[in-house]
């Protein structure tokens, strides 16, 4: 029943959810000496945190996309990010940062604006050029607050681990806040149609992760230099996106889980975690 | 119906004048008159004495006593009438005989205010559960007994429907329990009385729901599906038991696990309940029996929820639904019958999950009906 223990998801692993997986190891592999400046966010960081909860949701909650933060301070000089990518076959494309390979999810290597140096999309990286990594506003928490978790394959019976930096709850929901406040700003409509699901992401954390551990994570944020300005900026695009019935972003959470889950259950849902983290987040 | 009356009227008047002879000291006599009052102004109701009685004691002395009958338990309120109707009899009966009797009203049941009344007022009484209060100044006699303060025979009106906690209690019993069982031996199980398990049972009997070897035998058989139907019926999960509805924003599996931590009386009906032993469709909504929803969530740390609920706690119609539970992974269900008649009668998709049940409950009756443990 619903109240059993343990992730059952994590028994029952599809075939896209290996795969992005040991799409995320070899990337990290590929890094090898860079390691250290590695951190997961995104998706698979989301899902790291909200596993034990999420076979309460109806629907599978996974996205293939492998998101890497890389901080530009714990960089070495060699091997160089394309180049040690592309060893392991993964090829640039057109944008600076996004690697693919023939099949397979996509990887994205990050620098958070604030540390990304000059320029609109391109990470300035030195030796590793402006490539390499692209640069994206949101993600700076990464960089204050995140936890080392071993990160194993989900192929039956293979051995391979990873310990990872993973950026903590509240980090990703800022860089969620602000990717769904971007998209939804954009002219361009084909980049506003996955942001539902980065909605129901960030409400996957709201019930995944206990609001004052949350809170204190956001009070963190906003006393780091590098994060306080992104982090105060998500609180009140979130307050926009999330705290009523009627707000947009409590909307994109509605609109991904139509027809799965009861969607008068995660308006209110919605609605009150988010209001409980506002509340907690403004009290000191 | 008159003449029913009568006899019965008759018979308490024996039975009391037996009861008061009984505890009268030796050689005193309590003879039952046979006056021509009755007979001296038949038209007039309201002068009718019902009987005369005699108290005799032992030098001789004697007195009369004004015998006034009413088949059915008197109201405390309706004492005053009683004593004005009796002091007017013997008026006119006084006017003949010049003597002053004593009064005293034969009932079969009289509740401790009626009695109350009737000792302000002077007047003596006897009723058939052997509460007995008999005064009589010359000669001097004083018989006090204690007999029933609650009314035993209410029960025996016959029953119309399974609404109310006390019948569902016993319709919970017939159903949990495998037959043959004694009507004594299921009362004793569900902490009922052997009345109402009668009751219960003479309305399910004409429609062959429950069958008995005599009429005042054992019950022998009794067709559960049907009972199950009859039951819903006269049952309407949420207007038989008082709902209330609440938020649990991070969902049902949230709210299992601090409800395994609470320590709270409840039991898990519903949805949930089913989808344990006859999984159909994911469940969504949590329905959980507590005795006091407001406290619970409280305790639960849950949000009150106009729309959007995922919890149901519910105010029971009856403490039943706590009884014969079944307990699993540290959670408590209430029994599988219960968790039906919830769900054929519930909102939504419940009828639908209580076929899957029925289905479920078809097939394995040995592992939900309970055997009688002593046996008769």
């Amino acid at each position: 029943m619903d109240a059993g223990n343990g992730g059952p998801m994590e028994d029952s692993h599809d075939q896209v959810h290996i795969e992005a997986r040991e799409t995320l190891l070899d990337a990290v592999e590929a890094l090898g000496p860079h390691s250290e400046a590695v951190i997961l966010v995104g998706a698979q960081a989301i899902y790291v945190h909200t596993a034990p909860t999420d076979a309460s949701f109806a629907l599978s909650p996974f996205t293939y996309d492998a998101d890497i933060v890389l901080d530009p301070e714990l960089l070495g000089s060699s091997p160089a990010i394309v180049d040690a990518m592309s060893r392991a076959g993964f090829q640039l494309g057109d944008q600076p940062g996004l690697y693919r390979r023939d099949v397979g999810p996509q990887v994205d290597l990050l620098v958070p604006e604030a540390v990304g140096g000059p320029g609109r999309r391109a990470a300035r990286l030195g030796v590793h050029g402006n490539r390499a990594a692209m640069k994206v506003h949101g993600l700076e928490g990464a960089l204050v607050s995140h936890t080392r978790i071993t990160i194993g394959s989900l192929v039956p019976g293979a051995g391979r681990a990873c310990i990872l930096k993973v950026a903590r709850p509240a980090a990703l929901l800022v860089a969620k806040v602000h990717k769904v406040g971007e998209r939804l700003r954009d002219s361009d409509v084909r980049r506003r149609d996955p942001v539902a699901k980065d909605a129901f992401d960030m409400y996957r954390l709201l019930r995944a992760v206990d609001t004052p551990d949350l809170a204190a994570e956001f009070r963190r944020l906003q006393a780091h230099d590098v994060s306080s300005r992104v982090t105060s900026e998500a609180l009140v695009l979130f307050r926009d996106l999330f705290s009523s019935p009627s707000g947009t972003g409590t909307g994109l959470v509605v609109e991904y889980v139509r027809g799965l889950e009861d969607t008068d259950f995660v308006v209110e849902s919605s609605v009150a975690l988010s209001r409980d983290l506002l509340e907690a987040t403004s009290r000191h | 119906m008159l003449r029913n009356n009568c006899i019965s009227e008759t018979r308490l008047i024996a039975t009391a004048a037996r009861a008061i002879g009984a505890r009268l000291p030796p050689r005193w006599r309590l003879l039952e008159r046979a006056e021509s009052v009755n007979a001296r102004s038949p038209r007039d109701v309201n002068r009718r004495i019902d009987a005369v009685w005699e108290i005799r004691a032992p030098d001789g002395r004697a007195s009369d006593i004004i015998v006034e009958v009413k088949s059915k338990p008197v109201e405390p309120r309706l004492v005053g009438n009683v004593a004005s109707q009796l002091k007017a009899k013997s008026y006119s009966r006084d006017e003949q005989l010049g003597a002053t009797p004593a009064f005293i009203l034969v009932s079969t049941y009289l509740s401790p205010l009626a009695r109350e009344r009737l000792v302000e007022a002077g007047i003596s009484y006897a009723d058939a559960t052997g509460n007995i209060r008999f005064v009589v100044n010359r000669p001097a006699v004083f018989i006090e007994t204690q007999g029933a303060d609650r009314n035993p025979v209410k029960d025996e009106r016959p029953l119309r429907s399974l609404k109310g906690g006390r019948a569902a209690r016993v319709a919970r019993g017939l159903f949990d329990y495998r037959p043959p069982f004694g009507i004594r031996e299921l009362a004793d199980e569900i902490a009922s009385s052997p009345a109402m398990v009668s009751r219960v049972a003479s309305l399910l009997e004409p429609d062959g729901i429950v069958t008995k070897a005599s009429p005042r035998g054992r019950i022998d058989s009794v067709d559960w599906e049907a009972l199950a139907r009859r039951w819903a019926s006269d049952y309407d999960f949420a207007a038989s038991n008082t709902l209330t509805t609440w938020l649990e924003p991070r969902g049902t599996r949230a709210l299992f696990v601090r409800l395994r931590e609470a320590g709270l009386q409840y039991s898990v009906t519903g949805s949930f309940a089913a989808y344990r032993v006859a999984p159909f469709a994911e469940p969504r909504l949590a329905t959980i029996y507590v005795d006091d929803p407001e406290t619970a969530a409280q305790s639960l740390g849950l949000r009150p929820a106009d729309t959007g609920g995922n919890i149901l706690l519910v105010r029971p119609f009856d403490p039943v639904v706590f009884e014969r539970t079944e307990s699993d992974s540290g959670f408590t269900y209430a029994r599988v019958t219960q968790v039906l008649l919830d769900l054929m009668t519930g909102p939504g998709r419940g009828p639908a999950e209580a076929e899957a049940l029925l289905e479920w409950m078809r097939e394995t009756e040995d592992r939900w009906k309970i055997p009688m443990t002593k046996s008769t």
